[in-house]
């Protein structure tokens, strides 16, 4: 999935000539388009309410922008007069693709050149993270295409009753008939996105402190950083060490031994995947497409709990930080994008140095 | 536009670049009006290649209408003289959601008085049928959209390991906080499809034949027939008596008892999500919607034979030739009465 991002940096006087076209007098299909499409310079992709909630608070985003389709919970689009705009899809693979395409082909918004973040919270692994880490995604593997039989069932040389589709075995890579079962995003966005949340002061709570405690192990015992690794997307929010070593598994298997499971949502599969269709129409760039999950619980019990009790009545008090970390890790690359604009618009800025010596 | 932006470095070819560009810019401008969107009488929605060929080989699908956004298998939507179009959509919950979303905010088919028929294969509860059931739903349950915990870890007397998220263990219904976890189908529509069908003559095969007689009974050891039974969606696949206990127990939960399941697929709830928005955005009219999945394989074991033997070796019950082919014999008669009768079917499900 990676592609290229190397753009020309001198073009940006042509982009802007036309742009100002596209944008006000022109828009590229008239007929269907009663208004010019919004300049879009990020869109913020969030699931639920609360994790809008940081972006449409901390970046004032006042405007908005009604689209047929979306989710009835969240009904429009909300935009600030930086041009950066946020989506609110609803939860699980259904409501993120449904609501992504929607936006897309809507015509109401010229994404050519827009950056997406995807920003949610999610489970996260003890051994890659804690409560409350802001983790970037290299890559994106679907956990839920996949077959499964009973955890009892197994034959003797099966660890798990989790198997790629047409496969005869757990440690098999199955084709890739979906489509959907693997992306990697573009690497030089990703470590842009890195390098400018590294230093983001990450957000805690004593309750999150007293929790993480009863753990042995580092990083699951220390206070939240920004990390690199990767997530996986279900449906199905599966919870406990047997079940997480699959991820951990099964992210290495789609890979091919490059990705490092860490984060479990239920979305971000799909919601590519809807990007992926808008840029075979032409319409934007998914090598501009980041990916944040921050820590709102652990994927799995500490050491002496059950797996439900961890799932179910337990309160790590994780929530909270890891809302507040999407817009703390998340939005030094926003700033970024909006305040340097000219360059961002055809590419991850570390290409300056690139063109200046062409120049 | 992103070619021209990636056009070369020097001065002058920024300058061509623009120029073309623009003038590119101008002349889309005064393109004419595109054409009015295509008028559906019925659009046939098929999730891999196969459950489409049978539509468009037999309906003689041959005006292809390309739509972008769709899956890149499929790019176009495949229609006949008389209306019927078909839409295959690439496989899973993503799938689904985006083709069907790019396809109706396309705006080029005018679905404000389609009917719409998710036909597809799947898994089947032998409690209910067999290879090559065709069965109509009533209720379309995400499976899916659950919390697990590894069958090894249960809480003592557990069946199995799925429970509705945010609740406290196995029987207790969930809020419905995801909006696409149960939907019901409109009943008259149900009934018109079910008495059109169910003379309907199904394919069987040998193979079929064979495997099923593994089964000590009916319904799964008998022919194949037109029944009404509801289907489960979930990404992943899974197999076996625990598993299906499981969706028996769900269908019935989160239906409060009027739910029967026995058909089991990884898409209904995510198309059924696109028609339910785009009813609200008010392009289409979801109660014009029904949903037919035929048994391609048993989604357990026979008796004695182990669950992982069961699925991995799924192919070998040859139940896929007759579910395929038994989504056109148990579908095209209410398609074809759609068709014939649609001065009478265009204001709503004749008496």
């Amino acid at each position: 999935m990676q592609r290229g991002t190397r753009q020309a940096v001198p073009l940006a006087g042509c982009v802007v000539m036309a742009m100002a076209l596209l944008d006000g007098s022109s828009p590229s299909r008239a007929a269907s388009n009663e208004a010019a499409a919004r300049t879009v310079k990020v869109l913020i992709i969030s699931m639920f309410g609360p994790e809008s909630e940081p972006w449409v608070n901390g970046l004032g985003l006042d405007q908005q922008i009604p689209v047929p389709g979306l989710s009835a919970d969240y009904p429009a689009v909300r935009c600030n007069a930086d041009d950066v705009c946020q989506v609110t899809t609803g939860m699980g693979h259904a409501n993120v693709a449904a609501s992504i395409a929607a936006v897309i082909f809507s015509e109401k918004f010229a994404l050519k050149s827009s950056y997406f973040l995807i920003a949610g919270i999610a489970g996260i692994d003890p051994t890659q993270g804690t409560l409350g880490s802001a983790a970037w995604a290299r890559y994106l593997i679907d956990f839920g295409i996949q077959w499964e039989i009973d955890a009892r069932e197994l034959p003797p040389e099966w660890s798990t009753g989790y198997l790629g589709i047409n496969t005869r075995s757990p440690e098999q890579k199955p084709p890739l008939d979906y489509r959907t079962e693997v992306f990697r995003l573009d690497e030089e966005l990703l470590q842009a996105a890195l390098a400018l949340s590294r230093p983001a002061v990450l957000s805690d709570s004593p309750e999150a402190m007293a929790y993480r405690a009863h753990w042995d192990i580092a990083p699951a015992n220390q206070a939240p950083s920004v990390v690199q690794c990767d997530t996986a997307a279900g449906d199905t929010w599966w919870h406990g060490a047997l079940l997480e070593k699959r991820a951990q598994d099964w992210t290495k298997i789609l890979t091919d031994g490059q990705g490092t499971y860490c984060t479990t949502q239920q979305e971000d599969n799909s919601t590519f995947e809807a990007l992926r269709r808008g840029e075979q129409a032409g319409k934007l760039d998914t090598s501009r497409v980041a990916v944040l999950r921050t820590g709102s619980n652990f994927d799995r019990p500490y050491p002496g709990q059950t797996a439900y009790d961890s799932l179910v009545t337990s309160i790590s008090g994780g929530f909270v930080p890891s809302l507040q970390n999407l817009f703390n890790a998340g939005s030094p690359l926003v700033r970024a994008i909006v305040s340097d604009w000219v360059h961002w618009r055809v590419g991850v800025p570390e290409l300056e140095a690139d063109v200046s010596a062409v120049e | 536009m992103r070619q021209v932006m990636r056009t070369g470095r020097a001065s002058k070819m920024v300058a061509l670049s623009c120029a073309a560009w623009l003038a590119g810019c101008h002349s889309d401008s005064e393109n004419p009006e595109p054409p009015s969107p295509r008028p559906v009488k019925l659009l046939i929605i098929s999730m891999f290649a196969p459950e489409g060929q049978v539509w468009i080989d037999r309906l003689g699908l041959s005006e292809a209408i390309a739509v972008p956004g769709l899956s890149s298998d499929y790019p176009d939507v495949r229609c006949n003289a008389d209306g019927v179009c078909n839409v295959i959509t690439g496989m899973g919950h993503a799938n689904a959601a985006a083709s069907l979303t790019a396809l109706i905010y396309s705006r080029l088919l005018d679905l404000s008085q389609s009917y719409f028929l998710i036909a597809g294969i799947a898994g089947i509860d032998p409690a209910r049928g067999t290879l090559g059931s065709a069965a109509w739903a009533r209720y379309a349950v995400s499976y899916g959209i659950s919390w697990e915990i590894d069958a090894r870890e249960l809480p003592a007397g557990w069946k199995y390991g799925y429970f509705g998220i945010n609740t406290k263990g196995i029987g207790e219904k969930p809020a419905l906080d995801y909006r696409s976890e149960v939907f019901q189908l409109e009943e008259a529509l149900l009934r018109k499809a079910l008495s059109l069908s169910v003379g309907a003559t199904l394919e069987d095969s040998d193979a079929a034949i064979a495997f099923r007689a593994n089964f000590p009974d009916a319904p799964a050891n008998a022919p194949p027939r037109v029944i009404q039974c509801d289907t489960v969606s979930s990404d992943t696949w899974f197999a076996g008596d625990a598993l299906g206990e499981r969706a028996r127990d769900w269908v019935a939960l989160m239906t409060d008892g009027a739910g029967t399941y026995c058909t089991t697929q990884q898409e209904d709830n995510s198309s059924v999500e696109v028609l339910v928005r785009a009813t609200a955005a008010g392009l289409l009219d979801r109660s014009r919607l029904l949903i037919l999945r035929t048994g391609a394989d048993f989604d357990r074991p026979y008796p004695g034979q182990p669950v992982s033997d069961a699925l991995v070796n799924y192919a070998e019950q040859g139940g896929f030739l007759p579910a395929i082919n038994n989504l056109f014999n148990a579908g095209s008669p209410w398609v074809l009465d759609v068709v014939a009768r649609w001065e009478s079917w265009r204001a709503g499900v004749p008496d």
